[in-house]
């Protein structure tokens, strides 16, 4: 899809939406200049604590024998797919892309993702049950206040850390948008936690990533795509790196998305210049 | 079993709040290379008993022998014991368990440092920290600690027990709530009424359920570089006011001279920071140079500890000194954290834009007048270990006794 393309389905999915005050997405960008980076892993944090991490890594990289992605279309719901390619000896290459337009994955959709903000970004705060004060709400509590439940799924990694964080920020009464160009980006990826088989970090230069911004542009890392695959004159592939974390060999994608952190980019503005009256209270 | 319940808890986590037990004694232990399930489980046994005893005012040096004795109890109730099952206990070679090693559960890498910001100190030795057990000793006094640690050696000595204690590491809490490099320290924790959500596993394994996880990272503290900084250059590094405890709302500027700014005073206004929402969660800032602090960098999402992603542990540390000599004081910090995943302090201590970028906070892209971040911690010994659910004749006792699972689980 070419960038014009993508920029009117973006205009055409913000039209859906009436949009609170706190997110703003059409407001002045002076009046919205700090940056706040909400980061969560790759791996899908949901489907490992319902499955079992094991078991769970095996089912992501499922493929039917027609070859249809069924791990990647139901399971990978973080905002970031991959594939692993694999010969007979196990897996070869890793690829993963975080770029909306081509995440493919019923939860990872440019409108859930504004659907999400639009819903979240709304003040909100929970009495503590054990101090009695007004506080913050946790990922779980605004998701749970939020007015639609198809919103946000709570378990996740990235829906309740990005719901947490709007809902902070909107009762902070700050105008809120997405920085420009909206996305998801890679923006660490730990390849030191990749061991070769003499227990040597991952060469760095293995890892290859690209994207919309290369290089990037205002030293704000906007990769979105990561590839790694062993060199042919290294002796070995990716089935004998082994995971630092674990110990284990790698096998399934997911023990190489845990390593990659993703985020998105919000701009605030200075708290109280948007009125919190009209917000929601739980206890 | 399936209840959230602080109760499933061993003792020696404290979720409520207020202030520790001032003595600690972390003892690291190994099984006999050929000890098998059944002496393994015998010796923990005992162990276990006789600790309880102990707790109980019960010394068995001071049993009666003779006619005329009176008893002789202690006081009870003077410490805490809490047994953790480190990586080498779930080595398939030992046979000690067929229970599933936890994922995340695997020894420290050495010599390399074990997280990218965070070396070892010259000359310690692989496996320092790291057992097969661990027993964490928290009490009212160095004393009642250390005799729970001695009653321990003298049990596996008198009945030939299968166990060693290798090393112990002894710290303490100190009365003024600071760390050694003069800051407010533990501030920035878990809130008490969200502690139980940051370290009680959900399950897998399943034999976890109700437990947790302790990491052990005995760091070590160049107190000679720390105080080299002028006062300012520290406390951007920490993010706090180094007097008042104050979180930094912004740093500003004359010239290259760096003046911080703290969020305006408490209404409590007391030595030691009250419990306000300022104080333990300070918000962002939007200040780079305080974003970039330590206390910011460890927990850069402000999440509660329920969400994944904010990777929240609850820390439970205490300091050390060794020694004082002509080189300097040799003393730091026994970092200790438990979590209900070590996945959270891996990303922590392992993110760049986190904790994982420096070795305790600023920036490398710095501007004229920012600090240097400083290499200010070097690790002297440490170990991560799984902390069964509180359990009888001792936690984790199933493991010894545990049926061969599937392999997918």
């Amino acid at each position: 899809m070419c960038l014009s393309a993508w920029n009117e389905q973006v205009a055409a999915a913000l039209a859906e939406h009436v949009l609170p005050p706190a997110l703003a997405l059409g407001l002045d960008p002076a009046k919205a200049t700090e940056l706040r980076i909400v980061d969560w892993p790759a791996a899908p944090a949901r489907v490992r604590a319902r499955f079992g991490r094991r078991h769970a890594d095996r089912l992501c990289d499922a493929v039917t024998p027609a070859g249809e992605e069924t791990g990647r279309l139901t399971l990978q719901e973080e905002y970031a797919e991959w594939r692993i390619v694999r010969d007979a000896g196990g897996p070869v290459r890793f690829e993963l892309t975080t770029d909306l337009r081509e995440l493919r994955g019923e939860h990872n959709s440019l409108r859930a993702l504004l659907h999400l903000a639009v819903a979240a970004a709304v003040p909100l705060l929970v009495i503590d049950a054990e101090s009695g004060a007004p506080r913050f709400p946790s990922g779980s509590e605004a998701i749970a206040a939020l007015p639609d439940g198809e919103s946000a799924q709570d378990g996740r990694s990235a829906d309740p850390v990005i719901v947490e964080r709007l809902a902070r920020l909107a009762t902070e009464g700050r105008p809120i948008r997405f920085d420009d160009p909206l996305g998801v980006y890679i923006v660490d990826v730990q390849g030191s936690e990749l061991l070769t088989p003499e227990g040597e970090p991952l060469p760095s230069e293995w890892l290859r990533l690209s994207g919309r911004a290369s290089p990037c542009q205002d030293s704000l890392p906007r990769h979105q795509q990561l590839e790694l695959e062993v060199p042919v004159d290294a002796g070995f592939t990716l089935a004998q790196l082994r995971s630092a974390r674990t110990g284990r060999r790698i096998e399934y994608g997911a023990q190489i998305a845990e390593l990659v952190q993703v985020a998105v980019y919000l701009r605030v503005g200075e708290p109280g210049q948007v009125p919190v009256e009209a917000g929601r209270a739980v206890g | 079993m399936t209840a959230e319940s602080p109760d499933e808890l061993q003792a020696g986590i404290y979720l409520r709040g207020g202030k520790l037990p001032p003595a600690f004694l972390f003892a690291v232990l190994d099984l006999a290379p050929d000890c098998g399930r059944a002496e393994a489980a015998d010796a923990l046994g005992r162990v276990w008993e006789m600790l309880a005893e102990l707790r109980g005012g019960v010394v068995r040096d001071f049993a009666t022998t003779r006619s005329e004795d009176e008893r002789v109890t202690i006081a009870p109730d003077t410490f805490d014991a809490l047994l953790g099952f480190g990586a080498g206990f779930f080595d398939p070679c030992r046979r000690l368990t067929s229970a599933t090693r936890p994922e995340s559960l695997v020894p420290l890498q050495h010599p390399r440092g074990p997280f990218p910001g965070l070396p070892w100190a010259p000359g310690v030795a692989p496996r320092s920290g790291e057992g097969d057990l661990c027993l964490q000793l928290t009490g009212r006094h160095a004393h009642a600690v250390g005799r729970a640690a001695v009653e321990t050696w003298k049990l596996i000595r008198d009945e030939d027990l299968p166990l060693t204690v290798r090393e112990t590491y002894d710290g303490f809490a100190r009365d003024d709530g600071r760390s050694w490099i003069g800051f407010h320290d533990g501030v920035s924790n878990v809130r008490p009424s969200q502690r139980l959500a940051a370290v009680r596993c959900s399950g897998d394994p399943e034999w976890n359920r109700g437990g947790t996880y302790l990491a052990f990272l005995r760091c070590a503290v160049d107190l000679a570089a720390w105080r080299a900084l002028p006062r300012e250059q520290q406390e951007a590094l920490v993010g706090r006011d180094k007097l008042s405890g104050r979180a930094l709302q912004r740093v500003d500027w004359e010239g290259n001279r760096m003046i911080p700014r703290v969020f305006p005073p408490c209404p409590a206004g007391d030595a030691v920071p009250a419990e306000s929402e300022f104080f333990l969660d300070p918000p962002e800032t939007g200040d780079p140079v305080v974003e970039a602090s330590h206390i910011h960098r460890a927990n850069q999402n402000r999440a509660e500890p329920s969400t994944h992603a904010g990777h929240r542990i609850f820390r439970q540390g205490y300091e050390y000194l060794d020694e004082v000599g002509p080189t300097g004081p040799d003393l730091g910090l026994n970092f200790v954290s438990f979590q209900r995943d070590l996945e959270h302090l891996r990303q922590v201590l392992g993110l760049a834009g986190w904790l994982g970028g420096v070795n305790f906070g600023g920036r490398h892209d710095r501007g004229p007048g920012e600090p240097e971040p400083l290499e200010l911690i070097a690790l002297r010994a440490g170990g991560f270990y799984v902390v069964p659910p509180a359990g009888s004749p001792f936690p984790g006792a199933g493991l010894l006794h545990h049926p061969a699972a599937p392999e997918s689980q």
